[in-house]
């Protein structure tokens, strides 16, 4: 009984210790990368001041943190909500760039007949589907016929990509005589706040959802425990392609925030990294809910500050890529875990 | 008419190499069992250390050498990280592309002072070099004549790694880790020997295709891998990571892009030319499975007719 106890707290204080974990990663990641600073011939105390106060320093400067924050912390939630269910998506850029490239041919072909809210409405539902649509369909390879959904989503992404520059350079899709790959302006526009609401009321509907119905118990059920779910019942197939395609359709709603209330225009490669970034999130969040609003954070917080580092020139801004690749290395060991892990096994070797 | 078949041909043959070193580098980590995705990367990395290495030793071997160690050293940490601290290994690599990206991105401008690109000078570059005997072959002479001396590396790889893979002692112990774990520990392979082994091999040949990417051009571009390492992956996939025939695979997209280089100077549009390797790649990765998939379903169609046999499982029901 006691043994059964002090099991029991071994692995309450491996998870207490745990949920400290994206703190260490990412306190050696900032080391690591100061280190290349520094062997490069750079001060890396001076670059990350840059870097805090390009993110934090002014009113305006937070505003720009907070705007980088949003469309990543609503990514993670899209890739969470995939690889709950166990499904890996990597194909989030691909989707918006392939709803961008639809919403462009909603502005240009309803852009002069219809009333703006209705435009912008149109442009949701659109981008929607056709986001849902390319989510859908790595997912329904896997299932189908076990294609690898991590070089499939790779290879979309690319392809759309590509397919993005073709369209724009050579279709009424792009912006006439301009010198690189932009679409025409868009008539709908959004204020960022109302883009931060919206947001954030995704974030709590995604959270209750997951917590609180049946829908999300049985998404956690297919994910952490496949073979129970099939014995109780549920179609997994089902699932993992609805799941799917609700993450393209957050993704493409991610990607008309973007652009109508951003850019106002797509750009050729405007989400250039995106996808990897909120994977980054998702990963140091532990694919909860608070953890990935700070990790959204964070990350948020280095473009942000990147800018600044790019006015005060003590390093270049793309460290701020190195950091996040370390995090997103280091996010991914337990540091804490693994030494406890060892000194148990040399205790039951004594 | 035949000159340009002959340019055709060479182009190909120049194009087919990136890919096959990059796939035969892959091999080695896929024949082990782990799933390296960070291929793209390690390619990336190399074209960037060739540079670098090439601008400070003002040698081309010392760049090729170069790029070669420091893919293998990042390969190492690669490999401690999955086989050591037991994280998932495409997570590992995902993070790795992106550290690749930001530490050539961060280097190109704090140590080699350019930015988006660094072109050596021209006397820096892998030259092409012109084998005498060659020259006498008709046709065949002329198109394989006058590549870098990495090229015919590469080609001489296929047959010495197909000799490594299926005669040699070492190559049946990658072949059984990457089978079946268990089996290779009870015969008493050392199984994490083996894997760092396979890793730190391929980590030097993607090195080297980085090197050919970069100094047959001599120059870096950021972002020059271009999503070659994962059209190598599917080369491998469809290969079932054998060397002969990722030979044959590589040349085909070697073959597709030199005839996109060729037909865009005919006047068809140049994107609309560049999406060709990637859906050709889908088509790839795609078929084999969805043929195999028909297959056990005509199979099944016949076999419930007449008598009921062992059905093999498909992916998608449960």
């Amino acid at each position: 009984m006691n043994q059964m106890i002090e099991k029991v707290r071994h692995i309450r204080r491996i998870q207490y210790l745990n949920s400290f974990n994206p703190i260490f990663a990412v306190l050696i990641a900032f080391l690591v990368s100061g280190l290349m600073v520094l062997l490069s011939g750079g001060s890396p105390i001076e670059a990350y001041i840059a870097i805090a106060r390009g993110a934090f320093g002014s009113m305006s400067s937070i505003m720009s943190t907070i705007r980088f924050t949003l469309p990543l912390l609503l990514l993670a939630i899209a890739f969470t909500m995939c690889n709950k269910c166990g499904y890996f998506n990597i194909g989030q850029e691909g989707q918006m760039y392939a709803s961008a490239l639809t919403i462009t041919w909603v502005q240009i072909s309803f852009g002069n007949s219809l009333p703006v809210p209705i435009l912008f409405l149109l442009m949701l539902v659109c981008g929607a589907v056709v986001g849902g649509l390319v989510s859908l369909l790595p997912a329904y390879l896997k299932l189908k016929f076990g294609v690898n959904e991590i070089v499939m989503g790779i290879l979309l992404n690319y392809t759309i990509l590509r397919l993005s520059d073709f369209l724009l350079q050579n279709t009424a899709l792009g912006k006439p005589h301009a010198n690189t790959s932009m679409s025409v302006f868009y008539i709908p526009s959004i204020p960022t706040p109302v883009l931060a609401v919206i947001a954030c009321l995704i974030v709590i509907v995604y959270a209750f959802i997951e917590k609180k119905t049946i829908p999300g118990y049985r998404l956690r059920m297919v994910g952490s425990n496949p073979i129970f779910a099939q014995f109780s019942g549920l179609n997994k197939t089902k699932i993992v392609l609805v799941v799917a395609m609700l993450s393209g359709v957050l993704a493409s709603l991610t990607s008309t925030g973007e652009l109508v209330g951003i850019y106002k225009c797509f750009y050729y490669n405007y989400a250039d990294g995106l996808g990897f970034s909120a994977m980054t999130a998702a990963l140091i969040g532990k694919q909860s809910v608070v953890g990935m609003l700070f990790g959204a954070l964070l990350l948020g917080a280095l473009q942000s500050g990147a800018i600044g580092l790019s006015v005060s020139a003590s390093a270049s801004p793309e460290i701020v890529i190195l950091v996040r690749g370390f995090v997103m290395l280091f996010g991914t060991i337990s540091v804490l875990q693994y030494f406890m892990h060892e000194r148990r096994k040399t205790k039951e070797i004594s | 008419m035949q000159e340009t078949i002959i340019n055709t041909v060479h182009l190909a043959l120049r194009l087919t190499i990136p890919f096959l070193l990059i796939s035969l580098g892959g091999l080695f980590c896929l024949k082990t069992g782990v799933f390296n995705l960070a291929l793209d990367g390690f390619a990336l990395f190399g074209c960037f250390t060739s540079v670098a290495g090439t601008y400070y030793t003002g040698s081309v071997l010392g760049g090729v050498l170069f790029a070669g160690i420091t893919t293998s050293l990042l390969a190492l940490i690669f490999a401690v990280f999955v086989l050591e601290l037991k994280v998932d290994a495409i997570v590992c690599s995902l993070a790795m592309i992106l550290i690749c990206t930001g530490i050539t991105r961060y280097l190109l401008s704090a140590v080699l002072k350019s930015n988006g690109r660094f072109v050596l000078e021209s006397s820096l570059a892998l030259k092409p070099i012109d084998i005498p005997f060659l020259e006498n072959i008709p046709i065949v002479g002329q198109a394989l004549n006058n590549l870098t001396p990495l090229a015919y590396i590469a080609f001489l790889l296929v047959p010495v790694i197909h000799i490594i893979l299926y005669k040699t002692k070492f190559g049946f112990q990658m072949r059984v880790v990457g089978l079946n774990e268990q089996a290779a520990e009870a015969t008493g392979v050392n199984i994490k020997r083996v894997r760092y082994i396979g890793l730190i091999i391929g980590g030097f040949i993607c090195g080297l295709a980085g090197a050919q990417l970069a100094l047959s051009i001599n120059m870096f571009n950021v972002g020059m891998s271009d999503g070659r390492g994962f059209t190598a992956f599917v080369i491998l996939v469809m290969a079932d990571s054998r060397p002969v025939p990722a030979l044959l695979a590589s040349l085909m997209f070697g073959g597709s892009e030199a005839a996109i280089l060729k037909l865009s100077g005919y006047g068809i549009n140049a994107q609309i030319l560049a999406i060709i390797p990637y859906l050709l790649a889908f088509a790839v990765a795609i078929l084999p499975l969805a043929s195999k998939h028909m297959a056990i379903q005509i199979k099944r169609h016949f076999a419930a007719r007449t008598y009921i046999a062992p059905i093999e499982k498909l992916p998608g029901d449960e």
